[in-house]
């Protein structure tokens, strides 16, 4: 890009609350269902049907706004926004317009290898709307999504390029999975961008028009997205110079073409969007959230992403690339945590949940967390290993058994299987040492002849006569002593 | 206790029907013959449900003879306004636009009236969304006053008001966002309430204005008022601008405790003298019986009108917005767009005057006229408000005619507006949220009722009936039997 220009980006994240019901209602809030499955008679605004806080998304809200460190706000308001579309139950959404329920607030993500802060306007609460389905002949409306909780996060103005826009998707993302508040996948809708770009002359202080892009469902899209809108801003500008900027680049809103990855232009905002917000009379007294209820929240705050990489790094001596490979779900990074609770290994713990478990579950396409496999039962399998009662060679029999059957323990696995149980009396393995022995008469001799190797092979003769059931550690002991 | 007729008391009919004097199956086949015969000359009810009351009220005595209680309305006929969700039921505002619409839950008032055993025998006619006050808006024709059918019941709760004043059953509910109940009730000669805003359940009464509405008792004596009262009026979860942990049988009201009364003298006298010289001369009663009256201003009732339509018409152009023949309700077909349908719906469905406050309420919302409009009229219902409240720091309540005057003729006004200030008095205590009641009162000489309109103090409904039981103590109870009705001589 052209180094004269400055790149203008602010955010509108909508996040879905991980809430049993709905905003306002007791319908169920879950993304499975057939259409029109989910609601009930205020989710479809009945005649008669009232709104009622959901007190679970207030409690999420409050906790993203700990988690941000905004200014959670004892006192705050709905409003109503009116527009007619079909997929509007009642034609009004309820927002928070003039009182949201969260203020300020920051996030620190990183943008090549620095930490960056980026600000926070505000975050209010609304519902979310219906969905639309063209047929053939017709249009259908599916309420399940219309009323599910949404929290709306507004950045300032405060990116300045498309890297930085992924920094803080990222860590929005992650923070939202690990606190519980949202499942934040994006391909399913429960977080969804607007993006609002527009570019200035370095050094200028001003704000040109921008154009929204709403909507888009990747991270990855909304990088495509915006540097293709900064280079046809840049473009449009650049080859216009008798031209004055906001003539060029009007307020605009695109949506994104995910099969021709383009911007498609949605409307021209030529006037104000006449919404004739007024506050919602159906929930007049204010939304309350005292300081106590705030103190219990804080305290019972889940651990955030960035206090477990620290812990990770630090605690457990976990290198860089292996912290991202356990949290790449916070479900992992639990599985993770529960298994390092119980058997105090998490490098073993690492590699039997990522290599061993995962490979086997490859072809299944489910990672371990999704497997039914207990966490207790990966930490039984790793302790087995580190206290010298399984061979890593019975431990691989008894992960492929595990896979087969989740609900199966390795105690029980092992009790099942007698061959698994390892040959701990001595007089039973010295008997098989001295047979091995006997057998390869010149490795012993190679042996005490200094060659180092030969007592390895011999190692591997003894396991091999024990079917791997021997415990290396004894083997090791018993066959220096008899060649001593 | 007197033989149970068509004049007797919810109280009496209950006590009767649990004492096993009367079954209810002949309380309710009474009061169904009753409406048969006048629902036709008045059309104050849409649905009468004949074979349903009776087989609920046969269950009833079943239920009686095997000792169970039914409740404090035991067997009582009940009407219901027909913007209160009935389960099952036509549910359809006096609406085009909700023809056939049957609600598939009960309002909350109606399962209390349930669970207390009274019995719904029937659905009132109404102004068309509850927008009105003379009846004639109904989207099924007019209900007409029992008292001379070339006057109008007012409204918006007209059928509600005319069946109780005709004996089609002693209790029926209405709503009252800017005297709805009050208005109708004066000038059918019924008792009227509004309660206080949030003292009965909004859950399942159709949105006209939400900060605005009340669904309100009627009956011909203040006793059925009560009752109904501490049946209908609690706290509801499902109703976020109902009053925590209020219920109205577990207030404070002390009988005979009223010592005071203000009155704006400066108003009354403006009054046609129909309405003027019944009303004073009730309060000279009550000054004579040694109640202080006290003269006080109303500087705010001058805003009140405009107050309330701009208020009340923007809450309602947003409530209604869901009418759009998408989900419910009527739809037009015959179009080629989505947005054809909704606006070709919306234009069909819709009566004149709804869509006269739709666009009062979208233009008074709208960018450019907010502030001038919607917002310079909330500031002005706080300063009603405030008025308001402190009248009612000086005395006990506030009494006013409930309109300035009795039943108009049909087509009377040349003016809408000129209709719109006839709810001059009722909307002060709308805008405050306060309890009014309208008591009836007519002079022999007089031809149609006039009413007292008590207000009260907020959440102290009990305390307001309370005042008023001692009041007809001193001016006497108005039983009022419209001349034109069946018997009207007994």
């Amino acid at each position: 890009m052209n180094t004269q220009w400055e790149v203008v980006i602010g955010l509108e994240v909508h996040v879905q609350l991980n809430t049993t019901s709905k905003l306002f209602c007791s319908a169920p809030n879950e993304s499975n269902a057939e259409p029109n499955e989910n609601i009930n008679v205020t989710s479809l605004g009945l005649p008669g049907s009232l709104p009622i806080i959901n007190q679970e998304a207030v409690n999420h809200a409050v906790t993203l706004g700990c988690a941000i460190n905004a200014e959670i706000q004892n006192k705050s308001f709905f409003d109503r926004k009116s527009y007619f579309y079909p997929d509007s139950p009642r034609n009004f959404q309820i927002t928070q317009l003039h009182h949201p329920i969260l203020v300020g607030g920051e996030i620190k993500a990183p943008v090549n290898g620095v930490m960056k802060t980026f600000q926070i306007d505000r975050a209010h609460l609304e519902d979310d709307a219906g969905m639309l389905k063209h047929f053939q002949s017709f249009s259908g409306v599916d309420y399940n999504r219309a009323g599910i909780p949404l929290l709306e996060i507004v950045s300032e103005p405060c990116f300045r390029s498309s890297v930085e826009v992924r920094a803080y998707l990222e860590t929005l993302r992650e923070m939202l999975q690990f606190s519980g508040v949202s499942l934040a996948n994006m391909e399913s809708g429960h977080m969804r961008a607007d993006v609002n770009i527009s570019i200035r002359k370095k050094g200028d202080t001003h704000l040109n028009n921008k154009i929204e892009i709403k909507n888009v469902n990747s991270i990855s899209n909304i990088e495509l997205a915006i540097n293709q809108e900064i280079k046809r801003q840049v473009k449009l500008i650049t080859s216009n110079p008798d031209r004055s900027h906001n003539d060029l680049i009007l307020d605009c809103t695109y949506r994104w073409d995910a099969e021709t990855e383009k911007l498609v232009l949605m409307r021209k905002k030529e006037k104000a969007t006449e919404y004739r917000y007024f506050p919602e009379p159906d929930l007049s007294a204010p939304l309350y959230v005292s300081d106590e209820h705030i103190d219990i929240i804080r305290k019972q705050l889940p651990e955030l992403p960035e206090q477990k990489r620290q812990r990770y790094r630090s605690v457990y001596k976990l290198p860089e690339d292996d912290i991202s490979t356990v949290m790449v779900t916070k479900k992992s990074a639990d599985f993770f945590d529960a298994c390092v609770l119980i058997c105090n290994n998490p490098q073993k713990v690492f590699n039997w949940m990522f290599s061993e478990f995962n490979g086997r579950l490859t072809e299944r396409q489910i990672t371990i967390d999704q497997s039914g496999i207990a966490p207790k039962s990966l930490a039984q399998l790793v302790m087995y290993i580190d206290d010298g009662s399984i061979t890593g060679k019975i431990a691989k029999k008894i992960a492929d058994i595990m896979v087969e059957s989740p609900e199966s323990l390795p105690e029980d696995i092992i009790k099942q299987h007698p061959e698994f149980v390892p040959i701990n009396n001595v007089a039973e393995l010295e008997a098989i040492i001295q047979k091995v022995l006997d057998n390869n008469k010149q490795a012993v001799i190679d042996y005490q002849g200094g060659k180092q190797q030969s007592f390895g092979f011999l190692i591997g003769q003894i396991m091999k006569e024990t079917r791997g059931q021997a415990n290396p550690k004894s083997v090791n002991e018993l066959l220096r002593a008899k060649l001593a | 206790m007197n033989q149970i007729n068509i004049y007797s008391s919810a109280t009496d009919i209950s006590s009767a029907i649990l004492e096993q004097k009367i079954t209810a199956e002949a309380v309710v086949k009474l009061f169904l013959r009753q409406c048969e015969e006048t629902n036709e000359a008045l059309n104050a009810c849409l649905a009468i449900y004949t074979n349903d009351a009776i087989a609920e009220a046969k269950k009833m005595d079943m239920a009686i003879q095997r000792g169970e209680n039914p409740g404090r309305l035991a067997g009582v006929p009940v009407i219901v306004k027909a913007n209160i969700c009935q389960k099952g039921r036509e549910t359809n505002c006096a609406s085009a636009i909700l023809d056939g619409y049957n609600s598939p839950f009960d309002a909350t008032v109606v399962s209390a009236i349930k669970r207390e055993g009274g019995i719904i025998i029937a659905t009132a006619n109404m102004d068309e969304f509850a927008m009105g006050s003379t009846g004639r808006y109904s989207a099924f024709s007019p209900t007409l006053n029992p008292w001379n059918s070339n006057n109008v019941p007012g409204g918006s709760s007209s059928g509600s008001a005319a069946a109780v004043a005709a004996r089609m059953a002693p209790i029926s509910l209405g709503s009252d966002t800017g005297g709805s109940v009050r208005q109708p009730a004066c000038f059918c000669g019924t008792y009227g309430l509004k309660p206080s805003y949030g003292s009965v359940s909004r859950y399942g009464l159709v949105s006209f204005a939400s900060s605005l509405d009340q669904i309100g008792p009627m009956a011909n004596s203040i006793e059925d008022i009560d009752l109904c009262m501490s049946v209908i009026s609690k706290h509801c979860s499902k109703d976020a601008t109902s009053i925590q942990n209020y219920q109205y049988d577990n207030t404070n009201s002390d009988s005979n405790s009223l010592k005071s009364i203000g009155i704006p003298i400066d108003v009354i006298r403006k009054l046609p003298d129909d309405v003027r010289i019944p009303f004073e001369h009730r309060i000279d009663q009550l000054k004579k019986s040694g109640i202080n009256i006290i003269d006080v201003t109303m500087d705010t009732l001058q805003y009140a009108i405009s107050t309330y339509y701009i208020i009340s018409s923007a809450e309602a152009s947003t409530n209604l917005s869901r009418y759009d023949g998408v989900r419910y309700g009527c739809r037009e077909d015959n179009v080629t767009s989505m947005k054809e349908m909704m606006m070709k719906t919306r234009g069909n469905g819709f009566g004149p005057e709804v869509k006269k406050r739709i666009m009062i309420g979208t233009f008074s919302l709208s960018s450019g006229y907010i502030d001038a409009y919607y917002n310079k009229a909330q500031t002005v219902r706080d300063l009603i408000r405030e008025e308001m409240e402190t009248i009612l720091t000086r005395c006990d309540i506030i009494c006013i005619p409930t309109t300035p005057s009795s039943a108009f003729r049909i087509g009377q006004h040349r003016s809408e507006q000129e209709i719109y200030m006839e709810d001059i008095l009722t909307v002060p205590a709308s805008l405050s949220g306060l309890p009014a009641i309208s008591v009836p009162c007519k002079d022999n000489n007089q031809s149609l009722p006039t009413a007292l309109q008590l207000i009260g103090r907020f959440k102290e409904d009990k305390q307001l009936i309370e005042h008023v039981k001692q009041v007809e103590s001193i001016i006497g109870k108005q039983k009022l039997i419209p001349s034109e009705l069946n018997g009207g001589t007994k």
